[in-house]
């Protein structure tokens, strides 16, 4: 990815935005163009519900290079409370307390740094709830 | 129509080849396998091959080969399907030669890997899936397929023993492969206990980096006759693509892609699930190896690890799979691999096999993923 294409993806990372199906209601995140469960093209963008459930998850030890300097850290496959499924970071957390089920809500944060001008993107990641 | 056959094949040790760049590789398994084939007068060249543009930084890789073998003027055409571009430039080949244009095609592939550093070349690799995704989470190809083991371990409640096992039988069929990367069997204990690379995933449920060339002269089986060569049929042919993503599937859990694509490639050799008599399957990671034989329907949903641990795929089981140790030990050049699969199903056919025989093999099948289950290709290939 390039800096106009992290420009060009900044409404959705920073604030949780995807797209929902005028005709079905099917969400999508990242957004879609059309809709793959009934085919329409008016799709609008949606700020997604910012609570969900981990579905499944993973802790990544051996990280792409352009996330070498953050690993350890985890990432999960999250339903939203109106069922949307998303992959995201896990933050705040100790490892060894995730669990398959657990409450999480979307947070905005830094993801990474990249190049030599340290260009930062910033978006979504998720946090336990506290209750 | 015109009956596609395989004439000849041609195949690299895979590992590291410090003095052998991208071309000179594919030159070495493609001037094997035109030998093989009594070097025909070749209409077209398909090379498959995933990370050249990335990692190699050469591109039109097509004309470059074809120029390095002495095929000036022969059309030629690097084709990327990610871990299925060598199974999907046979395929093209297959096709071609159905079609009546062509009456020989040499087609395969070739992967470079271990020139880069292993960061590089997991963050090329991660290329098979949405970029978009995989640079906003950090994920990594092995990330993906942990979160699928464990949703499957849960689903189902499988020990991770059960899957893992599948690599301790990869090792022990490439002990005799003289090609595999990996020729040493190795325990379940060792297996557990590598360092991990993405929670529940471990080093020895991963297939390796390493490089590696394989190529096939395919003809037609009317000129194959003319000429006096052996071959090998390639009666069916499937091609398919999923959902891109494993969040919009339906069940993240289920290949729809490979699944489709037996069914096509069943289809066009008449043939049925019964009459397969091994399987090369596409484990890039266990996990993959078992949700790719529930998707072809050889495991009920669940039980693909299961049957992996009751020894249901070893050489002598009921349906062996990765006769030669599959991506796990024979290895995985990416771009490459399929190429490889399909060499070694010929091989299983024509009894060129040694200790690796699978008895009166009559239809082997091939079965090669670009991503997870994002272009699925499936051959059958009949004696
Ligand atoms: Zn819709």
């Amino acid at each position: 990815m390039t800096e106009i294409s992290d420009w060009r993806k900044r409404i959705e990372r920073y604030r949780f935005q995807g797209s929902e199906c005028v005709k079905c209601g099917a969400r999508y995140y990242p957004s879609r163009i059309k809709c793959i469960k009934c085919g329409s093209e008016e799709m609008r963008d949606v700020e997604l519900p910012r609570r969900g459930r981990v579905v499944s998850y993973t802790v990544i030890y051996n990280p792409p290079k352009k996330f070498s300097k953050y690993a350890p850290y985890a990432v999960a496959l999250i339903e939203l409370v109106d069922g949307t499924r998303v992959l995201g970071q896990l933050t705040d957390v100790d490892f060894d307390k995730i669990r398959v089920g657990m409450e999480v809500e979307a947070t905005f944060r830094k993801l990474y740094e990249y190049g030599e001008d340290g260009h930062i993107v910033y978006g979504t990641k998720f946090r336990p709830v506290v209750s | 129509m015109a009956t596609p056959v395989i004439v000849g094949y041609g195949l690299t040790k895979i590992g590291e080849h410090w003095r052998k760049d991208l071309v000179s590789l594919g030159y070495d398994a493609a001037r094997e396998a035109l030998s093989k084939a009594k070097n025909p007068d070749i209409d077209a060249i398909y090379v498959g091959n995933m990370l050249g543009m990335a990692l190699d930084l050469q591109g039109n890789l097509g004309g470059y080969l074809a120029d390095e073998l002495g095929y000036r003027g022969v059309p030629a055409l690097r084709i990327e399907a990610s871990g299925a571009s060598g199974a999907y430039s046979i395929a093209e080949a297959a096709m071609a030669i159905k079609s009546g244009l062509y009456d020989f095609v040499l087609a395969g592939g070739v992967e470079k890997m271990s020139d880069s550093l292993p960061s590089e070349v997991y963050y090329a690799l991660n290329f098979s899936e949405d970029m978009y995704i995989m640079n906003s989470t950090g994920l990594t190809n092995a990330g993906l397929n942990a979160i699928l083991m464990r949703l499957y371990m849960e689903r189902y409640n499988v020990a991770k023993e059960k899957i893992t096992y599948l690599a301790v039988q990869d090792h022990e069929n490439a002990q005799y492969a003289p090609h595999a990367q990996f020729r040493r069997p190795i325990t379940l204990e060792l297996a557990m206990s590598s360092i991990t690379l993405a929670d529940p995933i471990n080093l020895f449920d991963a297939s390796p980096i390493g490089d590696g060339a394989a190529f096939v002269v395919m003809a037609s089986r009317e000129k194959a006759e003319d000429l006096g060569l052996d071959y090998v049929e390639v009666s069916g042919i499937g091609i398919s693509t999923n959902v891109y993503s494993i969040v919009e599937r339906d069940d993240p859990l289920w290949f729809t892609a490979s699944n489709k694509a037996f069914s096509s490639a069943l289809e066009m050799a008449g043939a049925s699930k019964d009459d397969v008599d091994f399987l090369e399957i596409h484990d890039e990671y266990t996990i993959m190896g078992v949700l790719a034989l529930e998707s072809l329907g050889f495991s009920s949903k669940g039980f693909g690890a299961e049957d992996v641990w009751s020894r249901k795929y070893s050489l002598k089981g009921e349906t062996p799979i990765n006769t030669f140790g599959g991506l796990k030990a024979r290895g995985n050049p990416v771009g490459a691999t399929g190429a490889y699969q399909v060499c070694e199903a010929f091989m299983q056919l024509t009894g060129e096999t040694g200790e690796n025989k699978v008895e009166n093999a009559k239809i082997g099948v091939v079965h090669s993923m670009g991503g997870v289950d994002n272009t699925s290709v499936v051959l059958v290939l009949r004696r």
